[in-house]
């Protein structure tokens, strides 16, 4: 029978100096198992292998261990080898205050109508920009899933939420967008510019050409009487003559 | 000699860093400024400096130090030598320094040296050399230099002058910054004595930022051996150029050098030869800018309806025109078959009696034309004794009123080509106008009847919304008599030329009238039709039958305009205002964006989003 893995590793957000367990519980029927813990630094190929070789790492996050990715490495007396699933800390250093929102407006609305659900504490993840980044939340993720905008005030952005992923139990990582038009609406406003089209009777111009309208086949036919016209006749009988 | 020294203190440069710094000094005319000279000075290794520099207004050019670490430039001074003269102002107008930290700490400097063609002449003309090369090069900063080799074979202690100009500012197209603009150098060759061998460099010609991905550069020199006035040189001489190519890292994070991939092609052009040689539209030479010398002046001259003629048939005395009753005709048509009327007598005049009688048609008439008085009927010189009205105005115009045209959308649909309009002429038809000259304005038409002929002339007058005097801006022609035949010949030749009144009605219109004249025909021939065609002509008695006044028909376009169509897409608007002035649905063009705290990517959005429509 093969290895099964009953409990995985979970992620975690720690910063530097907080206390942290990977535990991982695993099951043959058959084979006597023995654990060992790999780690490689993050955007490499190769794992390397470390010393711990029980079921569980309790350890200290520092600078190094939050660039690494770890995995626990399960081999049976027999042979074979069961690795689990990837797990990393993630940094807990700058703590950004996330306003969850929900915003009713379309998305090319410069004043858009947002409800704030909640607001949560929420972490960067590294290596994304600040133009679409991931931020990573410690809640479940019915707490976030009705929500698709953020707002980061340190930043002075909002977000559209393209996608909420579920990382591990308790944490969520919410990816977004930045909305340029909400999170630089004043400077927007005091540019100039030369408006193509406008729903402002005060801007435009019904006498320019507009190639969007389309007509019905059936014209208006109209007509215009002048007030004077020829109101009788005569004969005129020209003569040799005078 | 007077000199005249000025100094620009330059402070702070106490870093590793290549510095080149620019120098606008005002020149004059070289009849009054010996030489321009300026130095540079620091501590450290000697700068590379200006050459001697003269030349007519203003020249620019630059000296720059390669500083070792301990090295400090504190000041750099400019002297003029020259002649003493009144005219001469030697205020320095304008100073500009631009630091150029192009080094970075390696000192990487990159050069390449291409070898132009020589060339050889004799010095008796000015002569110019033009040399030009393409160099394909990956975007980023480059800086091109050119060093002269002059070998002049002249006993003459005089100088002769070479000139590098014209490096060629236009290219490349994209160019966003070149530090040496249309350098001017006249280069004095140390002469010393017998046959000379002279060396100079012109350093740092022009540099480029090149920000596409593969560039084509391409120059342009001007060479000019001039020999001064007053000197006579018979001596030859021969000019070599070459050209370094120089490529370094710019002091912008985002920028990176210019390296050189290829020499494409060099040229060394005899005296005027072309700059392009691969385009072959380069002999009708560069476009030009233009427009704008418009006079902006929209007022236009009123044409306003012609009066009436003011000679007439009847002024000769041999024509007199009656405007009978029906009753009266029948009492002159018993007079002439009756035994009272006089053939004898008549026949002295006419060989039949009905030669007198020269027409009997009717016309249209309004209420008040044609005028009328009353005396007796003479027939050649045979007094009837009948007395009836006569006709004493042959032309007469009857004002058919003027209607407004008002716009019936507010919009662009109100003009051509999507309104049309016709109008009805008594007499003449339907003729097309162009809304465009009468829309929110007015029309007004005016006939003028020859009573003699039965031709009538409409005049249309249209004002339009602009706030000036209307126009005359179409005239048509017709017939509006229906000959009455008192001879068995007059009415053949009534229904004959019934047949071919279409080629009698012609039409002194505006525009195109060349369909509605075949249209004519057509109608004409059908106007027993009780439908009279929309674009057909008519005259005589058709018109007798015809609506007695003129009306105007427009074709106005039934427009399919969804619901909030503003709200979702808008309308035109082509106004520069400011984007807080602004709400709902807007587009806008903004080529770019002031004092935005946003990233370069987020800008770009923005313009993006901005062009193709935000709700604000």
């Amino acid at each position: 029978m093969s290895i099964q893995i009953v409990l995985q590793p979970a992620d975690y957000i720690a910063a530097v100096n907080d206390q942290v367990a990977y535990a991982i519980s695993a099951y043959s029927s058959d084979e006597t198992l023995s654990y060992l813990l790999q780690r490689r630094e993050i955007g490499e190929d190769n794992w390397t292998d470390t010393t711990v070789t029980t079921t569980y790492w309790n350890t200290v996050a520092t600078t190094t261990r939050i660039a690494r990715e770890y995995r626990w490495k399960v081999t049976g007396s027999g042979g074979s080898v069961v690795l689990s699933r990837i797990f990393r800390m993630y940094n807990k250093s700058q703590t950004l205050t996330l306003q969850l929102q929900h915003n009713n407006s379309e998305t090319i609305t410069v004043d858009k109508n947002i409800d704030t659900v909640r607001t949560m504490p929420g972490y960067l993840r590294e290596n994304c920009s600040i133009i679409d980044p991931v931020f990573m939340i410690e809640a479940d993720l019915q707490q976030v899933a009705q929500c698709n905008y953020l707002t980061v005030d340190m930043f002075g952005r909002s977000y559209f939420i393209n996608n909420i992923e579920s990382v591990t139990t308790g944490l969520v990582a919410v990816s977004c967008h930045v909305d340029v038009l909400s999170s630089f609406a004043d400077e927007i406003r005091a540019n100039k510019g030369i408006v193509r089209r406008a729903e402002s009777n005060s801007a435009f111009n019904l006498y320019i050409n507009d190639n969007s309208l389309v007509a019905y086949q059936d014209p208006y036919i109209l007509t215009e009487p002048f007030p004077n016209g020829f109101t009788g006749t005569a004969f005129i009988l020209a003569v040799a003559g005078a | 000699m007077e000199i005249r020294s000025y100094t620009l203190v330059i402070e702070d440069m106490n870093e590793n860093k290549l510095r080149e710094f620019h120098v606008r000094v005002p020149c004059y005319t070289t009849a009054e400024t010996d030489a321009l000279r300026a130095t540079a000075r620091s501590y450290g290794t000697p700068p590379l400096c200006m050459e001697n520099v003269t030349g007519m207004g203003w020249i620019r050019t630059s000296f720059g130090n390669y500083l070792g670490s301990d090295c400090l430039i504190d000041y750099a001074s400019f002297a003029i030598l020259q002649s003493p003269s009144a005219n001469l102002d030697n205020s320095i107008a304008e100073q500009v320094i631009e630091q150029w930290p192009i080094m970075d700490e390696n000192k990487n400097l990159y050069t390449y040296l291409i070898n132009l063609p020589t060339v050889s002449g004799d010095t008796e003309d000015i002569e110019y050399r033009n040399f030009i090369w393409y160099l394909k090069t990956k975007p980023g900063f480059a800086q091109i230099k050119c060093c002269c080799c002059f070998e002049l074979d002249k006993r003459n202690a005089e100088r002769p002058r070479v000139i590098l100009a014209n490096f060629k500012g236009t290219l490349p197209s994209n160019l966003v910054k070149t530090r040496a603009g249309l350098p001017v150098f006249v280069i004095r060759p140390n002469i010393v004595g017998g046959a000379l061998v002279n060396n100079f460099e012109i350093p740092s010609m022009a540099g480029v930022l090149l920000n596409a991905d593969t560039q084509v550069v391409q120059a342009l020199f001007e060479v000019q051996n001039a020999v001064p006035e007053g000197v006579v040189s018979t001596s030859s001489y021969s000019f070599r150029l070459s050209t370094q190519y120089d490529r370094y890292p710019y002091y912008a994070p985002d920028i990176s050098s210019g390296d050189l991939l290829q020499v494409v092609n060099m040229y060394n052009n005899a005296a005027g030869a072309s700059i392009i040689s691969t385009d072959p539209y380069a002999p009708a030479g560069d476009s030009e800018s233009g427009g704008g010398d418009g006079n902006f002046d929209f007022y236009s001259t009123n044409i306003p309806i012609p009066g009436l003629p003011n000679i007439g048939a009847t002024d000769t005395g041999f024509i007199s025109l009656y405007k009978p009753s029906a009753a009266q005709l029948k009492s002159l048509a018993n007079y002439m078959w009756a035994g009272a009327f006089d053939i004898t007598q008549f026949k002295k005049l006419f060989a039949d009696p009905m030669d007198a009688i020269l027409g009997l048609h009717i016309i249209p008439t309004t209420a008040a034309h044609p005028a009328s008085g009353s005396s007796s009927l003479v027939i050649g010189n045979i007094n009837t004794g009948l007395t009836m009205p006569t006709c004493t105005e042959q032309y007469y115009e009857a004002d058919m009123g003027e209607i407004s045209v008002p716009a019936k959308w507010g919009a662009y649909l109100d003009y051509s080509p999507y309104t049309k309009l016709s109008l009805y002429l008594p007499y003449i038809g339907f003729v097309p106008l162009s809304p465009d000259d009468c829309m929110r304005g007015s029309i007004k038409v005016v006939y003028h009847v020859d009573v003699l002929s039965g031709t009538c002339m409409a005049f249309v007058y249209c004002v339009s919304n602009r706030g000036q005097d209307g126009h005359t801006l179409y005239m048509f022609n017709g017939s509006c008599a229906c000959d009455c035949p008192v001879t068995s010949g007059q009415y053949r030749s009534a229904l004959e030329g019934l047949l071919g009144i279409a080629g009698s009605i012609g039409r002194v219109a505006a525009g195109d009238v060349a369909g509605g004249i075949k249209d004519a025909i057509s109608n004409v021939t059908s106007m027993v039709k009780p439908e009279i065609g929309r674009s057909g002509s008519f005259g005589g008695s058709g018109g007798l039958m015809g609506i007695q006044y003129p009306y105007l028909v427009l074709t106005v376009p039934h427009m399919c305009v969804p619901g909030q169509q503003n709200t979702y897409v808008g309308y035109p608007s082509y106004v520069t205002k400011t984007i807080g002035d602004l709400s709902g649905f807007t587009s806008i063009d903004v080529s770019h964006l002031n004092n935005m705290t946003c990233t370069q990517a987020e800008t770009e959005e923005i313009i993006s989003l901005l062009s193709e429509g935000v709700i604000l």
